[in-house]
């Protein structure tokens, strides 16, 4: 999928990514891959700074732990508000692409209509 | 011994792009090691170089990274420096109104020499304030407001710099005020009798001196710091 319109909902991808429970960034963009069926590939790179984003705005909480091999490991949750923000998020979401496929679907009745 | 390797490269070369915020760059660090490691682990063959520099193409640009965190980490210093300074001002303000308070209440005059220069001083001291004040509320509104946009430009950059000098002339007002208290407390304090009552101006003083150490000291921090990323949003 184009690079740049997941960038326009990272925020809203990476929110979903940890819906399912505490995660570290590796496992949120595993998640992400795996749930989206690999249509969104990003750089794995791009999780952090929406990571750190979040976070500030109090929409994820995070905390170290250790991993099972020793490694410090910083964990991050969604919070109370980041809950309600990725359900805000999904009820626009579910608008806009209702509209979008009833727009889309409109056009191509409009272009493929027989010759007179 | 330093680590080898393509992934102690790759974030020698993050610690480096971020030198501009230490404990930014600490802290990704961290992240970024453990994501690389643990998807070198599930490489198939193993940890051998190759297998390294494949973790690192699919984990994306080191620079990209460190300009994306730069634009929040940019946010995240503006609204800190505008709150410090709010919190400074109204520490300052606060001390003051406390120290005239006290004056009234224990009514300390001023001795002859202190009179004459008491009203230039007063006004000095209310003009610097008021700018200070004046100042730092235009550079809260100018500058946390607005988000550092994503595809970083020159025209934002030269606002930022407008704006920390903004808070900068705004911090050298506010220590102008302070440095006239100081002075004008001093006087009094020297001309007076050190008894008890001299507690409160002297604690006062020290609080308005503490709140425009801490707020300069935080801003140039905050200059340097922001200098440093914009300087890696222009490259």
């Amino acid at each position: 999928m184009e690079g740049e319109i997941l960038k326009g909902h990272l925020d809203m991808i990476v929110l979903a990514g940890l819906a399912g429970g505490p995660a570290h960034g590796y496992a949120v963009i595993q998640e992400i891959r795996r749930r989206s069926g690999g249509a969104f590939d990003l750089p794995e790179g791009t999780v952090y700074p929406a990571l750190h984003r979040l976070e500030q705005k109090g929409l994820l909480s995070s905390r170290w732990t250790t991993s099972e091999v020793g490694r410090q490991r910083r964990v991050y949750s969604l919070t109370r508000r980041g809950r309600g923000a990725l359900a805000d998020h999904r009820s626009v979401w579910d608008r806009f692409a209702h509209a979008i496929a009833g727009l889309l679907g409109e056009s191509t009745h409009a272009t493929v209509r027989p010759d007179r | 011994m330093r680590p080898s390797g393509p992934i102690a490269d790759f974030l020698a070369a993050l610690a480096r792009e971020l030198r501009f915020d230490p404990a930014l760059a600490s802290r990704i660090g961290r992240e970024v090691e453990d994501h690389l490691r643990e998807a070198l682990a599930g490489e198939p063959d193993g940890a051998g170089s190759e297998a390294e520099r494949r973790v690192i193409v699919r984990f994306g640009d080191v620079r990209e990274l460190a300009r994306a965190l730069a634009v929040d980490a940019l946010l995240a210093q503006t609204r800190q420096v505008g709150h410090l300074m709010m919190m400074a001002l109204a520490g300052v303000f606060l001390a003051m109104k406390v120290r005239v308070v006290w004056y009234a209440l224990t009514h300390w005059a001023l001795n002859g020499g202190l009179k004459a220069i008491y009203p230039i001083a007063l006004v000095a001291d209310r003009y610097a304030f008021a700018t200070a004040l004046a100042l730092a509320l235009g550079a809260f509104a100018f500058m946390g407001a607005r988000r550092p946009p994503a595809d970083f430009r020159r025209r934002h950059a030269r606002k930022l710099r407008r704006g920390a000098a903004v808070c900068a002339i705004a911090a050298g007002a506010l220590m102008l005020s302070v440095g006239i208290d100081a002075a004008m407390t001093g006087l009094r304090l020297a001309a007076a009798d050190l008894t008890l009552s001299a507690i409160v101006p002297a604690l006062t003083l020290a609080a308005e001196i503490g709140f425009a150490g801490l707020l300069g000291v935080n801003i140039f921090a905050a200059i340097r710091r922001a200098a440093g990323a914009i300087s890696l949003l222009e490259s």
